[in-house]
């Protein structure tokens, strides 16, 4: 793990190194920034872009915010309440999605459909496309966090930093351990004691927790804006995984990944205005809501997009509808949209790599790029 | 792979390292009473680390220096700072030799042992000898007897110091009479209460300042006392109180040394030792609340055999409580962790720094906050706090290790004892990280 200078701590620290700061930011104006965003455990794409279907309702009503509260955008979505953010950015035409977008994966096994998502090749590949990425630009990478993901893996150099201390874990991972304490008494009497003494109206913890998503992508923006900072970066945000009761679980989720997105703006500063941030899961969420009042592994997911330098405003891609013979397998929404595709798009328009590169390293055997993601 | 087999790594052990269950195999009470030889416990790397000789030496170089003016401030500090530097070195033999050893079974009661005989990092010369005096005095002598054990703990430096027998001076003895000092209750206290038998043993405050005189003398060489023998055990009869002791009713004539040598053994002989020790041993290895059967069983063989702890482990291994199925017992931080480090490896459950581990678990190696040790009850040990703590660094460990597959690893390091729900919500669990950090905060994986 590569540590981080001692400049670098300040500036995460808020303390103010000795450089102007513009003198800071001089050498690197007008450089691309790339950041993508790992949204672990499967983000219900359904309830953070809802579609104005009439489909939705029947399957899914009770999971969703009332409808006179979604966030509207009139081009048959609204927003989840959660991202008032994410909303206006999409107004100023810094934020775009695109629906039912998946990778070739259509299996249910998170982990496999992680590693697909982050090697964008045949399974047991063992390196990632955004390491293959920075290899094509020639330039170092920076993940936030413990340790590198897979997409970042490979043999372009990656400089990972994480925050020094123990940080606090998600509720759901806290819920699973409840559940699997059934049987303890003495465990799930004492981690119920834990989750009480951290509850969001009870205490500091739970706000903390809130802030880990924003942490992270703050750090992370911090460290890109530097003076010599990476132009290249990813960050896991972990918790997505809604089986159960998911509704007011997934309004902290968003509202926290809403306050992320605002912290890595801010952090980014002037940098913004050349940024690209993609956004999405391993895969999407069932159409139905299941038995448990959350929603299952399903197929395609949403991506979100955003930054200066995207073509935001704009719901991007096919969008196959809700309609029963619409739905993959019965069940999920269909995969209208390749990934890959996007993230090809935006590799192209963006950091402006060749066709070459593109086709037959960082992506090999995709197919065309999305057009117009980027604005021009 | 049998669940007896399991029980004997994960229970008896330290927890199992990949391959471990098959190799305890087909007679796991053999294959851990196999590991309970003085081998084990010369394949520790003392020959890497600083005796407590060289260590007593070199400090007290350090202090005349220091007291004749010849050493600079920058000296000094550079010398204080080998206290620190030998504790690390000693945590991180500990720790790798926890991770690594086949038999992890005698390093169980090596740790047991040195728990129940405290030496804690209190001051600067404690912190500087605790691990020696771990290696030297109880790595070598748990097979043995009880009587051997406890001298061997009681009369190093290491627990001379600790436990402030260097300060007592007999007040009639000719250094008292001329320095006007006198007693150091402490060693004879902890050692009636703590070490051997206890407050049922109905003992006074005549008892514990009688055996206080009796251990005056028995002090560490340095420049003033015992020159040629530096940093050793030494008797030295100025210091000592002069007379006949009388020690829960039995009478020591006037002696020298071995006057406190025999109230010691004497102590390490009595019923309410034995169940003492009995009962701390069942306690650590079987149940919070250990069976009354099983308690006066080991009882009766530490008398029987005169306190043969080889004897007390056999005793253990062969009753029926020792392979029952329940995880009864919660693992310490200490447990915790070593037992991860068997599953995976040090580098990902330590990140290199296991000091920032322990004090985060709250159970820094050699860090005990008495002389009593460290609490062998769950009760003690999952309080919300801590269980967050537990948590937060099990979730620090998933990340770290993401792309291990944590069903396989729970599956060799429990092997029959992993329960069908633990691997269920591994295999459940929406990343990589959260599976490993699940498996570890598994009821399975935090009792044994």
């Amino acid at each position: 793990m590569n540590r981080i200078s001692r400049r670098k701590l300040l500036g995460l620290l808020g303390v103010s190194a000795t450089a102007p700061i513009w003198l800071a930011h001089a050498a690197e104006a007008g450089q691309k920034k790339f950041v993508f965003v790992i949204l672990r455990g499967a983000l219900d794409g359904l309830a953070a872009l809802i579609p104005d279907d009439p489909e939705t309702e029947a399957l899914r009503g009770a999971l969703l915010p009332n409808r006179s509260e979604r966030l509207d955008f009139g081009n048959g979505f609204r927003l989840h309440p959660a991202l008032g953010s994410l909303r206006d950015l999409y107004v100023s035409g810094e934020a775009a999605f695109v629906h039912a977008a998946a990778t070739p994966f259509r299996e249910r096994s998170h982990f496999d459909g992680q590693d697909r998502l982050e090697t964008l090749a045949p399974p047991g590949a063992r390196d990632g496309w955004l390491n293959r990425t920075l290899a094509a630009l020639g330039t170092e990478g920076l993940a936030v966090g413990v340790s590198v993901p897979l997409a970042f893996r490979g043999e372009a150099p990656v400089r990972n930093w994480s925050p020094p201390v123990f940080a606090p874990v998600s509720e759901d991972l806290e819920a699973r351990l409840m559940d699997l304490y059934a049987g303890d008494t003495l465990l799930s009497e004492t981690l119920a004691a834990a989750m009480a003494a951290t509850d969001p109206d009870m205490g500091q913890t739970r706000r903390g927790r809130n802030q880990v998503y924003a942490q992270t992508l703050g750090a992370l923006g911090r460290l890109m804006a530097e003076d010599g900072g990476a132009n290249v970066a990813m960050a896991s945000l972990d918790g997505w995984d809604t089986h159960a009761n998911q509704t007011g679980m997934l309004n902290n989720r968003l509202a926290a990944l809403d306050d992320a997105i605002t912290a890595l703006k801010d952090a980014l500063g002037s940098d913004w205005s050349n940024t690209c941030v993609v956004m999405c899961s391993e895969f999407g969420r069932t159409a139905a809501a299941n038995g448990t009042r959350g929603t299952d592994h399903g197929t395609g997911g949403l991506m979100i997009l955003t930054g200066g330098a995207v073509a935001g405003g704009k719901v991007h891609g096919d969008w196959p509808g809700l309609k029963r013979n619409a739905l993959y397998d019965g069940r999920d929404l269909a995969p209208a949209n390749d990934v890959a595709a996007v993230l090809k798009g935006l590799l192209r328009d963006h950091l402006g790599l060749s066709k070459s590169a593109l086709d037959q390293t960082i992506l090999p055997g995709s197919g065309r790029p999305m057009d117009g993601l980027i604005s021009t | 792979m049998t669940l007896e087999a399991a029980i004997a790594c994960t229970r008896f052990g330290l927890g199992a390292r990949t391959g471990e269950i098959d190799a305890a195999g087909a007679d796991p009470e053999q294959w851990l009473l196999d590991q309970l030889t003085p081998a084990s416990a010369e394949r520790f790397p003392n020959d890497r680390l600083k005796s407590t000789k060289d260590l007593v030496t070199t400090l007290q170089d350090a202090m005349r220096q220091r007291r004749s003016g010849t050493a600079s401030e920058e000296e000094i500090k550079a010398f204080r700072r080998t206290n620190r530097q030998t504790l690390i070195s000693e945590v991180t033999a500990r720790v790798t030799f926890g991770a690594m050893t086949p038999a992890a079974f005698h390093e169980r009661l090596v740790r047991f042992w040195s728990n129940h005989f405290t030496v804690a990092t209190r001051n600067p010369v404690t912190t500087r000898l605790a691990g020696a005096y771990e290696r030297e005095a109880i790595r070598p002598n748990i097979l043995g007897s009880f009587e051997t054990l406890a001298a061997r703990a009681v009369f190093h430096p290491g627990m001379l110091s600790f436990l402030d027998n260097i300060q007592s001076i007999g007040p009639t003895s000719r250094a008292g009479k001329r320095r006007g000092r006198g007693l150091n209750e402490n060693l004879a206290r902890e050692i009636l209460e703590l070490h051997t038998v206890t407050p049922a043993a109905g003992y006074t405050q005549d008892d514990v300042t009688e055996f206080a005189k009796a251990l005056t003398g028995w002090t560490v060489g340095s420049q003033r006392l015992g020159r040629d023998r530096i940093g050793e055990t030494i008797f030295e009869p100025r210091l000592h109180e002069p007379g006949a002791r009388r020690v829960l009713g039995k009478r020591y004539g006037d002696g020298d040394g071995d006057q406190a040598r025999e109230i010691l053994r004497d102590l390490t002989r009595r019923p309410e030792t034995a169940e003492h020790i009995a009962r701390k041993l069942a306690r650590h290895i079987i149940s919070d609340t250990p069976p009354a059967t099983l308690v006066e069983r080991l009882k009766s063989t530490f008398l029987e055999t005169g306190g043969d702890l080889s004897a007390l482990y056999k005793t253990l291994l062969t009753s029926p409580a020792a392979w029952a199925p329940e995880r009864a017992k919660l693992k310490t931080p200490d447990e915790l962790v070593t037992s991860a480090a068997r599953m995976l490896d040090v580098r990902t459950v330590f990140a290199g720094d296991p000091g920032a581990v322990f004090e985060g678990l709250a159970q820094r190696p050699f860090g005990a906050p008495s002389p009593e040790g460290w609490s062998d009850l769950a009760e003690d040990w999952i309080t919300p706090d801590a269980l967050t703590k537990r948590l937060e660094w099990a979730n620090r460990v998933g990340e770290r290790a993401a792309d291990t597959d944590a069903r396989d690893l729970l599956r060799s390091a429990l092997g029959e004892r992993a329960s069908d729900a633990a691997l269920q919500a591994v295999s459940r669990a929406e990343s990589g990280a959260q599976a490993l950090t699940i498996a570890l905060m598994s009821p399975d994986f935090q009792r044994r």
